[in-house]
């Protein structure tokens, strides 16, 4: 009782003066970063969304023109093809992410020798920027001298066409991405699987659990929010997909492996409708939002706790 | 995982087959970069050959900018790690030590803002920057990717601020320390691990962007990414051999820092996503 009393009671109550100074305090580190946010990133997403109801090209006084772009790019064909295809690119490159990044993290979950060697090596690719990750992926996807072919060979199968047809070029990029991406899941899951009580482990293992009644019973239900976070937060950065498609096919052949960011990027910066490519902007934010809803909304009531009641 | 010698096999040949697919194709980019030209394309491909670093030499003539890109990444990842790290360690002492319920609002807007996505504000900016004579300069580079990165960075330092106890601060604040002053001499010092992996984060992410360069630079402040894809999608073949030399040297740093520190990054990694 004593010692409680002696920790409490030095906290000072806030008097009007100290709460002044505190708001002030609060008021100072908390602008410059809520300034840039709302100049950069905020204020600009606004005007682009209003951008989206004019003819708007650099040079051009931009004019009204209400739904028009909105109009032609849902009548538009190649609009929907991209639509689709970001959608399967979306379910392909997450779910490959999460299948790769689980089984390493379920092999990384074992007693390992040099443990954190593997894992450093596991984890390099998340150094790698999109591009240099292009040039190796390009060199060893090569359909005449590329190594993956050479192998793909040498084993008596027939080789791939890599990117040369829509199908393979886009299924290159989705090698790209993954290898980049995985990483950051399976350290995250990795950390779960981590978290579970060894005695809840081995109390499975003693009822006589086979490894894969262990792992479908007892690990994957305790690594499901981890997992669902992860496949939350791989969507939203698949749904605006932009570094490797534009170096590594640039869309092509023709737009056969074009996604929303690139078409928006092509439509904005190659053709100049700044209009046409707020309405692709508009697409991408709605899809962005509609997943990013509930990150939202976990991040800020962990910010507050308080609020979890 | 028991003493089952199978499984332990098992176990083995997966997480070798897992270490080839995560980092033999960079261990193979490295390797090429030191090949001599004519070996790069060589049908069945070698790995390893008698290492030369003609391709190195090489940058400089075939890729005159790439060098002084290189030097415009450097002075970009510097500027907003420190740009960012400054405002993140500040808004997170403030979102962790005081309880102002107004600071629910610009909270939310950093939780909410963070998502969108890069190619949306860059319409809009495009034609500002212009207009401020701020395209082709470091400037718009440094200002939109520490927007981008202040959220996560301020998310996570916050959670590590909230695991020191509150106690040491008010502590020194009754020995007639300040807020402030007790925050940086007493909590600072105990974050130091922390933001210096949050830091290797923000700039790992910097280093690589490529869409801001993409977009707002034409050629003074280009950064390395946008200089290499140019130079892969000039579809010669032929330099080949410097692009290998130009990624090695650009993805070095980096990998270099996360084989260094992977401990540190899966710990922040791993606060930031799976807390709460």
């Amino acid at each position: 009782m004593a010692t409680n009393a002696s920790t409490a009671a030095p906290i000072p109550r806030p008097n009007k003066r100290s709460r002044y100074s505190e708001n002030l305090l609060a008021a100072t580190a908390v602008t410059p970063p809520i300034l840039l946010l709302l100049l950069f990133i905020g204020i600009p997403a606004v005007a682009l969304l209003a951008t989206a109801f004019t003819d708007y090209s650099p040079g051009i006084e931009p004019e009204f023109i209400g739904w028009k772009n909105f109009t032609t790019l849902f009548n538009s064909s190649v609009f929907y093809s991209i639509l689709l295809r970001n959608i399967g690119y979306v379910i392909g490159v997450v779910s490959l992410q999460l299948l790769v990044a689980l089984g390493i993290a379920l092999i990384l979950d074992n007693e390992l020798p040099y443990r954190r060697i593997w894992m450093a090596l596991l984890i390099a690719p998340f150094a790698i920027s999109p591009v240099v990750g292009v040039v190796i992926w390009k060199n060893l996807l090569d359909p005449s001298y590329g190594l993956v072919n050479y192998v793909v060979s040498s084993l008596g199968l027939p080789t791939v066409p890599w990117m040369s047809t829509p199908l393979t070029s886009m299924i290159a990029v989705v090698i790209v991405a993954v290898w980049r991406g995985f990483p950051f899941i399976a350290i995250i899951l990795f950390a779960a699987l981590r978290g579970i009580p060894v005695e809840v482990k081995e109390a499975a293992k003693i009822d006589g659990a086979t490894s894969f009644q262990i792992f479908w019973h007892v690990k994957l239900p305790f690594i499901m929010p981890a997992l669902s976070i992860m496949a939350l937060f791989e969507t939203i950065f698949a749904v605006r997909e932009f570094d490797t498609i534009q170096t590594m096919t640039g869309g092509g052949p023709g737009t056969s492996t074009s996604l929303l960011s690139h078409y928006l990027y092509r439509t904005a910066f190659g053709t100049f409708r700044f209009g046409m490519g707020a309405a692709v902007g508009w697409v991408m934010l709605a899809l962005t939002m509609l997943m990013a809803a509930l990150i939202i909304w976990r991040a800020y009531r962990d910010m507050f706790p308080k609020n979890k009641a | 995982m028991s003493g089952n010698i199978t499984g332990r096999i098992l176990v083995f040949v997966l997480l070798c087959i897992a270490v080839i697919w995560a980092f033999f194709p960079i261990l193979f980019m490295i390797s090429s970069s030191f090949k001599p030209g004519n070996l790069i394309w060589s049908y069945p491909p070698k790995l390893i050959a008698e290492p030369t670093f003609a391709n190195y030499q090489n940058i400089a003539t075939l890729f005159p900018r790439f060098w002084k890109s290189f030097f415009n990444s450097v002075i970009v990842t510097a500027l907003t790690t420190a740009l960012t790290l400054t405002m993140a360690i500040a808004s997170a002492f403030v979102f962790s030590r005081l309880r102002q319920p107004w600071l629910k609002a610009p909270a939310f807007l950093m939780i909410f803002v963070r998502m969108f996505p890069g190619i949306v504000v860059v319409i809009p900016l495009y034609p500002v920057f212009n207009e401020l004579g701020w395209l082709d300069t470091v400037t718009p580079l440094v200002l939109c990717g520490a927007a981008f990165a202040v959220s996560m960075a301020t998310l996570l330092i916050k959670t590590f601020v909230d695991d020191i106890p509150v106690d040491l601060e008010e502590a020194a604040m009754i020995d007639g320390c300040s807020r402030v002053g007790a925050f940086i001499r007493i909590t600072l010092p105990l974050l130091t691990p922390a933001i210096a992996a949050v830091s290797l984060v923000v700039a790992i992410g910097s280093w690589n962007e490529y869409l801001f360069p993409l977009v707002f630079t034409s050629n003074d402040a280009r950064t390395a990414p946008v200089i290499i894809a140019i130079a892969m999608s000039n579809e010669d073949g032929v330099a080949w051999g410097g692009i290998m030399a130009m990624a090695t040297a650009y993805l070095a740093p980096p990998l270099l820092l996360v084989l260094m520190l992977h401990k540190q990054i899966t710990n922040v990694m791993t606060m930031g996503a799976v807390k709460g």
